[in-house]
């Protein structure tokens, strides 16, 4: 099957010098869950803005959908990739949440019925639609990064990268966004998450990708990040679960999901 | 009458704004310059200003008024009103500076007042989407509406920063112009300045990640109808019948 999206020896660094990435290739398939992972400095949020064509490759390529990245391209491929800042201050910058969820529409040069009714049904995705003459300044933290993703939402991408969604969110907030992320994977969204939270990427990711020092260090299923050794040179952790499991040898494959730890553990207790 | 102001459309009141700010500054004689404010602070309060919040932002207004009243008769030439001595000089105040100085004041309380009834009775919203559609640069539209929204992010970070002075000991000593007060001010200032610039690009990747391009107009500009026409015609005939009737009661007097 054809990825979605594929990233071949990208490499960027700025104009100080400093290297951002170097040489870094994967690819992704569509409709599936990736948390992108790493260190601060690791390099996952100049990833995440090449992927939108926000920086274009100083070398190696990006390709979304079958089209590559480039200056001629990359209004087409802001319509394929939705990038959900990690500030929602940064990102929903309209006067209203309604301006605001209807500003990338009427970028795509939508007619204005077009435009309302992808906005409509963006916010009512979040659970905002009732907010949407409400100011940005007057909603609660959890409330803009909803409006945030409803901005992104509208322009109805296949690949939506957030980076680090879940950062300075409570526990019922964070519930609320991984529902909402949940339901736009079962629409085929394919979903892109920069975190460093490895008990969340553990249990909700199809799949892992390590980013460390600007370069790929490992990319696979999430049992990645059972691996000690791995998550050590990642600058990571252990899910909190496997460090528990990892204490008893006769628990192999090592769980890394309160749910798989959970199936380990049934026959043992009902046997004792 | 909150109403009525509200039923005629943003871009019409935002036209008639124009046409009586101009008139404002053709006007001569103090009679129609006080007649206008008084229209101006009328329509401010019935678009849902109370009086004290008229006067409170008036209060601003007062020292940029104070600043000509005290300057201007110094500066303008002609027959002195007074002499005051003071030290090596003389303060001789003339009429005709005076005079200015009290045009310009009643002048600048015009258009406040009438621009204050614009801005009470049009949401910011609305007030932005109607430039738009007037067809101001796109530019200007966009730069107002990120710095109208970004005010309140840009206080916060103000609190934040005095919170986080005061969390570790620090008190203002004295005035503002004490040195220490001021250092501390300056770098406040500075670091505001600092993420702000830093901000504005993260907030202009976020406009590009969402297509934004000065190249396109995203809103068609739609054109004016018949009954925007005549209110608009209204308020400009308005307007010159003021000027028109300034320049008899100056030829009157």
């Amino acid at each position: 099957m054809e990825p979605i999206l594929q990233v071949e020896d990208l490499h960027f660094q700025y104009p100080d010098g400093t290297p951002a990435l170097s040489g870094v290739s994967f690819a992704i398939q569509r409709g599936t869950r990736v948390a992108l992972m790493g260190p601060n400095g690791a390099g996952k949020s100049t990833l995440l803005l090449h992927l939108n064509a926000i920086y274009l490759p100083q070398r190696g390529r990006v390709v979304v959908d079958g089209l590559e990245a480039s200056r001629t391209t990359e209004e087409q491929i802001r319509s394929q990739v939705g990038l959900v800042f990690q500030d929602p201050d940064d990102q929903v910058f309209s006067p209203t949440v309604w301006e605001d969820v209807c500003f990338g529409p009427r970028n795509m040069g939508l007619s204005g019925p077009e435009v309302e009714a992808r906005a409509e049904a963006a916010l009512e995705a979040v659970g905002l639609l009732h907010l949407r003459s409400r100011s940005p300044q007057r909603l609660s933290f959890g409330q803009k990064k909803r409006a945030a993703i409803a901005g992104v939402l509208a322009m109805e991408p296949a690949i939506l990268a957030l980076d680090e969604p879940m950062a300075f969110l409570d526990p019922e907030a964070q519930e609320g966004l991984e529902a909402i992320l949940n339901r736009l994977h079962q629409q085929g969204v394919t979903l892109l998450v920069a975190t460093h939270d490895v008990d969340w990427a553990a249990a909700w990711a199809d799949e892992i990708i390590l980013l460390v020092g600007g370069r790929i260090l490992a990319q696979g299923p999430p049992s990645l990040l059972t691996d000690p050794e791995l998550v050590r040179t990642a600058h990571l952790r252990l899910p909190r679960i496997t460090e528990l499991c990892l204490q008893f040898p006769e628990l192999r494959p090592v769980p890394y999901t309160i749910h798989q730890a959970a199936a380990a553990l049934r026959p043992r207790k009902s046997g004792g | 009458m909150e109403k009525l102001i509200r039923s005629v459309s943003p871009r019409v009141r935002i036209g008639a704004l124009l046409a009586l700010i101009i008139a404002t500054s053709l006007l001569g004689s103090w009679q129609m310059l006080l007649l206008l404010a008084a229209l101006g602070l009328v329509l401010a309060l019935a678009a849902g200003l109370s009086l004290r919040a008229v006067l409170k932002r008036l209060f601003w207004l007062l020292w940029l008024g104070a600043g000509l009243l005290l300057t201007l008769p110094l500066a303008v030439p002609g027959t002195p009103v007074f002499q005051l001595p003071a030290g090596p000089w003389t303060l001789a105040p003339t009429q005709a500076g005076l005079t200015l100085a009290g045009l310009l004041c009643l002048r600048m309380l015009g258009c406040f007042l009438l621009a204050l009834a614009l801005a009470a009775s049009t949401p910011a919203p609305e007030l932005l989407e109607a430039l738009d559609q007037l067809g101001v640069p796109q530019l200007f539209v966009v730069l107002a509406g990120v710095a109208l929204r970004y005010i309140s992010v840009l206080r916060d970070e103000v609190r934040r920063q005095a919170l986080s002075r005061r969390s570790r000991g620090y008190r203002p000593e004295g005035s503002i112009l004490h040195r220490r007060t001021l250092r501390h001010y300056a770098q406040m200032v500075g670091m505001l300045l600092l993420r702000a610039y830093d901000r504005s690009e993260r907030i202009y990747w976020a406009m590009l990640s969402r297509g934004y391009s000065l190249k396109r107009r995203p809103v068609p500009v739609s054109r004016f109808s018949s009954g925007e026409r005549w209110a608009l015609g209204a308020a400009l005939a308005f307007a010159v019948c003021l000027v028109l009737l300034d320049r008899q009661v100056m030829g009157g007097g």
